[in-house]
């Protein structure tokens, strides 16, 4: 009984999760009047137009508690899109668990499930960052108020919560997020199944004891196992298979360039830095200050060419774990994250993936 | 796919080490995975020794004369011996009740099912994602290359010396041998580790009569979310646990039969285990502590123990540390010595106040890891309810004895995040994968542990006080 219980109660969480949100219209007026932004917007009557630069942008949509924002998006370039709801000052948007869409040229319809993010509130406002450089043109905003009473809220919140998919970035490296059960009372997951396989061991007990005379509790742990195995292992692949990629590609640059898909921009710029970069070439990488990523990543994936990643001012670059030294001059060709402006004198763009992804080489 | 090569190279070197020492089961299932991680420590040892002692470069042929070496020396061995298996002969306790199908079929079909889905997922999840992760940028997934372009700088040696030779040069032998960088041998690398332990774990209990505990096992391994997910990622730890847990099949054969080859094999994959990470050289040491303590009982017990084949398979992990040390220097070879050292107010107190943390949130955060982060699944909630509920099934030797090994690796997984480095702890930037080890352990000893209801309807159990036979 117990166990039946628990799977049915799964099933009702699942379906909790599952259900359709109401999404509203958000005219567009409304949104140019108050969205809050630091990119350039341009003036257009039927769409709000963005105009970003290298160093991306950050959103604010003015509604105020969404648990999902739907955007009719066009862009002209890759771009990464974090969201976050965001409840105060200093609230970083990037989690843990990171949320995230990639935005590629082209027109597309994205839909942000906000009450997938940790600090969701029906008080929180959407935030969006955006990481690349070009336009980006909003053409539509829909929108799911928050629900109404606070009870209604959180169980909408710790449903969403628990089922939302692992989110796996560069930084998903010490831990995996924790399974929440109620994520508004910060109730994990392990304590709930493992009080449960307790229960149902505990049942099973009882029922051998009463059908057969005596405790027998060799059947009581394998029930708890059953119990505990079917929930944990359900839950972790409800929560990993959305994000796992399954895909059969023997190439390796398309798999590069596909795969690193929280750094979309990156992948592709890598994928033709290797087809076009002849093995010999030296190799600097220019991102930005606050960007270690970008270098590290691109340099590992030119090896075995030499590769440093060049900062302003320093005469030599150092490689992936200052191994390899390469000095400014001796240079071949450059990879920048950041646009034509920060080339080293004498180098021509040959190869531009976006505004601010581009390769260059001395003529 | 240039990989076939490596994977050829090292099961052939792996076959030819395990037969020299007369330590094949004779079961190609069971003795192909287990040369998959013998093969790779051979091949890995030898390439970082001569290298750094020997030859000038790391070239094709070195990779060719290291691939001969084994089976030359098993080809002599058979022209001067004859018989005299180390391993299992006719009438031994695991040479005759083979058993490939797990009983009862309907309750283990899903369990079947499961993993094999979930490992086919890894391995594609695997297969695509390429390297993103920090520290396997700039030392796990990056040492190979370095290898691959032989120049050994300080900071390429000091990063050799981090990363242990198993993950540094095994990667590197389709490439040497093609003269082509394929990035995602890294990835392929650690992809058969974890299809290697599954296999291993499921053919040695199938070719013992106890399927159950071998899919049981596989089953435990790919519950453990946190282990799965760096199977997938370039980083190195989830690949000591595959090493120390691929050791610890054998530990737990070897409680149950007290054949002294079931030892030696564990010993030899441990010895390959401390090439992996600076941390393996620990945790290796750790993990064979029981093995040894029970073949000293049993040479106690007058019973027949080879110790010069012992030693042979001990002989890797000495090797490792003669060529690390002949690459990178003692300093960079012992960190942990320095760092305990400092920790204990011998040595010089160099940034130890950055390791400090207070004693209560440490605990706090250590529980959390444990019980709630959900990273071992509910590991740690199923192994003490395990021992709680049947205790004197517990403490039979067959599972004393593994159990001790768990017991020892989890303290001392537990002593560093205490006491050690507190504060890697506090801030969960070491905790968790420190704990995959003994979660992998941990994990193989209760599926043992639950399917013993099933392992007792195999084969008779061994006499206990009677020597094995050829043992």
């Amino acid at each position: 009984m117990p166990l039946l219980a628990f799977l049915a109660g799964f099933v009702l969480a699942v379906c909790a999760g599952c259900t359709t949100r109401d999404l509203r219209e958000v005219p567009l007026d409304s949104v140019r009047q108050h969205i809050d932004t630091n990119a350039q917007i341009l003036h257009s009557p039927h769409r709000i137009d963005l105009d970003i630069g290298p160093e991306g942008a950050y959103v604010v949509i003015p509604v105020r508690g969404p648990q999902a924002l739907e955007l009719s998006v066009k862009s002209d370039s890759i771009f990464t899109l974090t969201y976050a709801a965001i409840a105060g000052p200093g609230a970083s948007p990037f989690g843990p668990p990171w949320r995230y869409r990639v935005l590629r040229p082209g027109s597309a319809v994205v839909l942000l499930d906000f009450l997938e993010t940790p600090r969701w509130s029906p008080a929180s406002i959407p935030f969006i960052k955006l990481d690349g450089a070009g336009h980006v043109s909003i053409e539509r905003v829909r929108w799911s108020p928050p629900p109404a009473g606070g009870d209604f809220a959180a169980g909408a919140f710790d449903a969403a919560q628990r089922w939302a998919p692992e989110s796996i970035g560069h930084t998903t490296i010490n831990t995996l997020a924790a399974p929440l059960w109620r994520a508004s009372r910060h109730t994990y997951l392990a304590d709930v199944v493992a009080g449960l396989s307790a229960c149902a061991g505990l049942a099973t007990m009882l029922v051998t004891r009463r059908l057969r005379g005596r405790f027998t509790p060799s059947a009581a742990f394998a029930v708890s196992i059953v119990v505990a195995a079917i929930a944990w292992d359900g839950c972790f692949l409800a929560r990993f298979l959305p994000v796992a990629r399954l895909s059969v590609d023997v190439d390796v640059n398309r798999r590069i360039r596909d795969n690193y898909y929280f750094a979309p921009e990156l992948g592709a710029v890598a994928a033709i830095a290797r087809k076009d970069l002849r093995p010999e070439e030296r190799v600097g990488v220019i991102a930005s200050p606050h960007d270690w990523f970008s270098g590290e990543v691109m340099c590992f994936n030119l090896a075995p060419r030499p590769c440093a990643v060049v900062r302003h001012g320093e005469s030599v670059s150092a490689g992936i774990s200052s191994v390899t030294q390469l000095k400014s001059e001796d240079l071949d060709a450059v990879v920048s994250f950041v646009g034509d402006a920060a080339l080293p004198p004498g180098f021509v763009p040959f190869a531009r993936l976006t505004p601010r992804a581009l390769i260059a080489r001395r003529p | 796919m240039t990989f076939a090569l490596t994977v050829a190279f090292a099961c052939t070197v792996g076959l030819a080490v395990l037969r020299s020492l007369r330590l094949g089961t004779g079961h190609l299932s069971v003795d192909v995975p287990l040369a998959w991680f013998v093969g790779s420590g051979w091949f890995a040892v030898a390439a970082m020794l001569l290298r750094f002692t020997v030859v000038p470069s790391y070239s094709r042929g070195l990779i060719v004369a290291i691939t001969f070496v084994p089976i030359l020396a098993l080809v002599s061995r058979r022209m001067t011996t004859r018989g005299g298996e180390f391993g299992p002969v006719e009438g031994s306790v695991h040479a005759e009740v083979r058993r490939w199908v797990p009983r009862p079929i309907w309750g283990f079909l899903p369990l079947v099912a499961y993993v094999a889905f979930v490992t086919i997922v890894i391995c594609l999840h695997g297969f695509n994602t390429p390297t993103s992760t920090d520290d396997a940028l700039r030392v796990r997934a990056f040492t190979p290359m370095l290898a691959f372009d032989d120049h050994w700088g300080d900071a390429a040696r000091g990063l050799l010396a981090m990363a242990g030779a198993v993950p540094t040069f095994v990667p590197t032998i389709a490439w040497r041998l093609t003269g082509n960088l394929d990035h995602f041998h890294v990835n392929y690398v650690v992809l058969t580790d974890l299809v290697a332990v599954l296999v291993l774990t499921v053919s040695v209990s199938s070719a013992r009569g106890a399927p159950e505990r071998g899919w049981a096992t596989a089953f435990a391994l790919l519950s453990l979310p946190f282990f799965m997910y760096h199977c997938t990622s370039t980083y190195q730890d989830a690949v000591l646990a595959m090493f120390v847990g691929a050791s610890f099949v054998w530990t737990i054969e070897y409680a149950t039969t007290r054949d002294p080859a079931d030892a030696a094999r564990g010993l030899l994959v441990l010895a390959v285990a401390t090439m992996v990470k600076r941390e393996g050289l620990v945790v290796a040491a750790v993990a064979s502590m029981p093995i040894v303590a029970g073949l000293a009982w049993q040479h106690r017990r007058r019973e027949s123990v080879r110790w010069t084949v012992l030693a042979l398979c001990c002989l890797p992990a000495v090797l490792h540390l003669a060529a690390t040390i002949a690459a990178a220097g003692v300093a960079q070879t012992f960190p942990f010595l320095r760092l305990a050292m400092t920790r204990t107010g011998a040595g010089v107190p160099i940034a130890s106040k950055a390791l400090d943390a207070p004693f209560t949130p440490t605990l706090r955060v250590f529980g959390y890891a444990l019980f709630q982060s959900g990273n071992a699944g509910l590991l740690y909630w199923i192994l003490p309810a395990a021992i709680v509920l049947r205790p004197r099934i517990a403490a039979r030797r067959q599972f004393a004895l593994p159990l001790a090994a768990v017991a020892a690796v989890f303290s001392v997984v537990a002593a560093s995040s205490l006491w050690l480095v507190p504060a890697y702890t506090l801030d969960q930037s070491t905790v968790h994968r420190a704990l995959l080890t003994p979660s992998v352990l941990g994990a193989i000893w209760v599926a043992a542990f639950v399917t013993d209801r099933s392992a007792r309807c195999r084969a008779q159990p061994p006499d206990l006080d009677q020597p094995i036979p050829n043992a």
